[in-house]
Parts: structure tokens; sequence; C-alpha cells
């Protein structure tokens, strides 16, 4: 299908404006571009936090290539139903001579606009939100205090002083340690002494007498007198330690509690520093969403003012769209063609596996098991009978052989070229075998015989159609 | 006429379901500034466009 412009029937008004279409058509791809590249990045974006979340390994190809095809398909329908929803506001008035007609025109515009208005909120949308998350992804991470650090060396600090306060109050200790035994030790050795010097009084106060009895007594109160200054000495030295403990135990806790003060203020001074950084960046960020959010709407909407100008000069130039359909135009697909193609020629080839499979029908079988279904309905012989070609019928699809008779003369000349080429060519390639003297397989020869048939069928189709135009040329003289 | 009704009010019915139900889903968003300031730039910008060439056809008219 070809589509041409008519030449500008009103040339002044073109001459005044068509020199900036070229420009509008640029101007509005490079504002619908913008906006494309941040929906696809906004997509990018979506899919790629979603992969992360789930923790499925990131392949950032492929997922561009599917941001890109979403950004295609959005942006290709918001230009097509764009130019097809605004066209109705530019020109008035189609097809009013025929009720039908702009009934219908209506409803398709009505169509177009609704299709616009989604498709364009849809690209507005993600757009803003693609304009966000480059910013945000634009925007340096910045460079934060580590709280968690000052932390940990605060509380290495306070493990220092911990570990030197037990080793301050073990050498502390170890004096009054020393003394405390020495003050035992003496007590021990006095009263052992002592002890002895009473064991000698023994024999004679268990004699009877009475001055070794009150030896023995005066001995055992020298001993209570020495336990009385161990315990007096004990008493003093443990009274001394206890206030080198104090001390040394108050000199800690002021030492934690100025640590703790000192790691309260640098905590809060560097969670306040971090917290000044973060709002600063975040701003930052902010700003330069909102910026790319208004470059990008911008595009967008430049794009529809852009087709909307277009419009307007080709309506006020007069210039009108034709479209040509070309030769293939009422022809199926070419996918229907090839699947049509690839199921007639499995068909045929099991049909043949059958046949080889199970031979021939006798001369009283049917073909097919089912047959006699058909036998019975009138429609069916006519619609089998061969067509008016000669001799047999090309080895073709029907759809091929129902185009012969749709076909014009120039169409039909170039087939019966492009048959005579390809009979040419298996020709060649029959002779090229004979003549090396090995057999022509049965494929070759069908082919040879399937395109002689295509070229009488053309051929015949051609003179019948040539005699048709000198009838026609006849009559008009 | 009737039949003309009845589709009026399907449609906007149906137009306020998916947009109840776009607010629902997207209430965290709906609720920060951010999302009414890109709102506001979209149909401030969309909307100028719309009405200014909707006023000069007219007043060409």
């Amino acid at each position: 299908m070809k589509i041409t412009k008519t030449t500008p029937e009103n040339k002044d008004f073109f001459n005044e404006h068509g020199s900036s279409l070229g420009a509008y058509g640029l101007i509005g791809f490079i504002g619908q571009f913008l906006s494309g590249a941040s929906l696809a990045y906004a997509v990018y974006a979506l899919i790629l936090a979603e992969i992360l979340k789930q923790g499925m390994p990131v392949a950032t190809l492929p997922l561009l290539l599917f941001a890109l095809l979403v950004a295609l398909f959005i942006e290709l329908a918001n230009r097509i139903l764009a130019r097809r929803a605004i066209k109705p506001f530019v020109v008035k008035g189609l097809f009013k001579e025929d009720p039908q007609l702009a009934g219908r025109h209506k409803i398709l515009n009505k169509s177009y606009l609704v299709g616009l208005v989604a498709i364009a909120a849809l690209s507005y949308f993600l757009s803003a939100v693609g304009s966000s998350y480059y910013a945000e992804d634009s925007t340096e991470i910045p460079d934060l205090i580590k709280v968690d650090s000052l932390k940990e060396i605060y509380a290495d600090q306070m493990r220092k002083l911990e570990t030197g306060f037990s080793q301050d109050s073990l050498t502390l200790s170890g004096p009054y340690e020393l003394r405390l035994r020495a003050t035992r030790d003496r007590f021990q050795s006095d009263s052992l002494a002592l002890r002895k010097e009473r064991e000698k009084y023994r024999t004679c106060a268990n004699a009877g007498k009475q001055w070794c009895k009150n030896k023995m007594t005066e001995y055992l109160a020298l001993i209570d007198r020495a336990r009385s200054a161990m315990n007096d000495s004990l008493a003093v030295i443990s009274s001394l330690k206890g206030n080198a403990m104090m001390a040394a135990v108050k000199d800690r806790n002021e030492k934690t509690r100025t640590l703790e003060k000192e790691k309260a203020a640098t905590l809060f001074q560097a969670e306040q520093k971090n917290s000044d950084r973060l709002k600063e960046i975040s701003d930052d960020s902010s700003f330069k969403g909102i910026v790319f959010i208004i470059l990008t709407i911008a595009g967008q909407t430049v794009f529809y003012l852009m087709i909307y100008l277009s419009l307007q000069v080709e309506a006020g130039s007069d210039i009108n769209y034709e479209i040509e359909p070309n030769e293939f135009w009422n022809l199926p697909t070419v996918m229907d063609e090839f699947k049509v193609m690839i199921s007639w020629r499995m068909e045929r080839g099991l049909r043949r596996l059958i046949r080889w499979l199970f031979g021939e029908p006798g001369e009283h079988e049917t073909d097919i098991p089912y047959r006699g279904l058909f036998e019975n309905t009138s429609t069916f012989k006519a619609a089998s009978a061969p067509r008016s070609m000669p001799k047999s019928t090309p080895t073709a699809s029907v759809t091929f052989i129902a185009q012969l008779e749709h076909l014009n003369l120039t169409q039909c000349k170039q087939r019966l070229k492009m048959y005579k080429k390809r009979l040419g060519s298996v020709t060649q390639r029959k002779i090229k075998l004979e003549k090396a003297g090995k057999t022509v397989p049965k494929k070759t020869l069908a082919a040879i015989d399937n395109n002689t048939n295509w070229v009488e069928a053309y051929t015949a189709r051609i003179q019948e159609l040539e005699s048709a135009i000198a009838h026609k040329k006849s009559k008009a003289k | 006429m009737k039949g003309r009704k009845l589709f009026r009010s399907g449609l906007y019915i149906c137009l306020a379901l998916f947009f109840g139900s776009l607010a629902v889903l997207f209430w965290p968003v709906v609720q920060t500034p951010r999302f009414w300031l890109t709102t506001g730039i979209i149909i401030g910008m969309v909307g100028s466009l719309f009405f200014g060439i909707a006023s000069a056809q007219n007043s060409e008219e």
C-alpha cells in the first residue's frame, strides 16, 4: 500500500506556512523521543527494582530491549492516534453528504480520541515516573559520616577503660593484699611461738602446780592479744585498701561519664550532619526530578502541538493523502500463503505415504473411505471439476489457480515470464542429466510438466485478455 | 434514547470505578506533594495547549 500526498491546491497558503512542515515534524519527533526515553527508563528502573527485590540475576541488555519495546509500543500508538484524534478538530464536516459514512466517521473519531487520552495519560504518567527515577539515580550518593564506626570506636574505648580499671585495681590491691597476708603470717608465727612456750608448762601444770597453770593461762591471754592486734591491723589495712579502691572506682566512673557524654555529643553531631547532607541531596534530586518532568511533559505536549500545526498547514494548503493499494492488496497475506503451502505440501506428502503404505485402491474401491458421503451431494462434482485449463491442471494450490482469473494483463505477463524462466531452468537440468548419462528424476519431469502447463495456461489467458482489449478498442473506434 | 442513557451511565460508572481503584492503588503516592505538583504541570500544560487552540479556533470563526 502506497500513501502519496497531493500537491497543495492553495499555493499562497502553502508558500506562507508550508516551509515549516518539515521542522514541525522534526520538533515533534524530538519531543516524543524525550518522552519515550523517559518512559523507557521508568520501565527499566521498575523492572530492575523488582528483579533485585526477588534476588534474580540481572541481564541488562534484554531488560533494556524490553523497556525500549514498551516505550516503542506506547509512543507508536501515541503517534498514530494523535494525528487521527486531532484531525477532526482541524478538518470538520467530512462525509457530511452521506449520513451513514458521517456517523461511522464520528464513531471512529471518538474512538481515536478515547484511545489517545488513555495512551497519553499512560505516557505522561510513565514519563514523569521515569524523570523522577532518573533524577534520583543520577544524584551522587553523599559522603556520610559513618555513625556505626563512631559507635564502635566509643565501645572500644569503653572496653579499654574497663580493662585499665581491672588492671589498676589489681595493682592497687596487690600491696594491701601483701600487707594483709604479712599481718596474718606474723600472727601465725607469733601464736605458734607462744603455743610452743605454753606447752613447756603443760607437764608441770598436769602435775597440779598452780604457777604452771597460771603461766599457761597467761600465754593464752598473750595469744588473744596477738589476735586482737592482728585484727586491728587487718581492719586498718582493709580500710586503706577500700579507700584506695573507692578512689579508683570514682576515677573510672568519672572517665566513663566523660566518655559517654563525648560519645553522645559526637554521635548527635554526626547524625545531624548526615541528616543535613541527605536533606540537601534530596532537595537537589527533587528539583532535578521536577525539571526533568517539565522537560519530558513539555516534549510530549509540544509533539501534540506540532501535529496540530502540521494538520492546520495541510488543511489550509489543501493537501490530501491518497492511498494506492498494490497488486497484492486483495490477496491473502504472505503468512497465510506460507501456511497454506506448508499444510498443502504436508497433506500431499502424507497422502503419498498412505498410498505407499496401503497401495493404490482397487477398481471397485473408493480412494478414501468416506467418499460416499460427498458423492450424494450435487455440488461436489461441480466443485471438484477441473478448471478450464489446458491439458491437466498444474500442480499448485487452489489459491494460485483462483488467482489466474483475477489477474490483469500485466500481472499475467509477469507470471508467464516467471514460469518460462522456471521451465527453462528445469529443462536445462534435464538436458544436463541426460548428457551425463544419468536418469532424470521423476521430480524434475513433474516440474517440467507442471511449468509447461502453467506457461500454456498463462499464454491462453494473455491471449484471452489481449483479444478482449482489442475488441474493446475496436468498439470504441 | 434509553439505550444511549444506559451506555453513558455505564461509561461513567466504569470510569469512576477505574479512577477510584487507581486512587486506592496509588494512595501513598497521591498523598505526596510531588504527585500534585506533577499533576498540576501535566494538566496545566495540556490544558493551556487545548484551551489556547480552542480559543484561537473560536476567534477565527
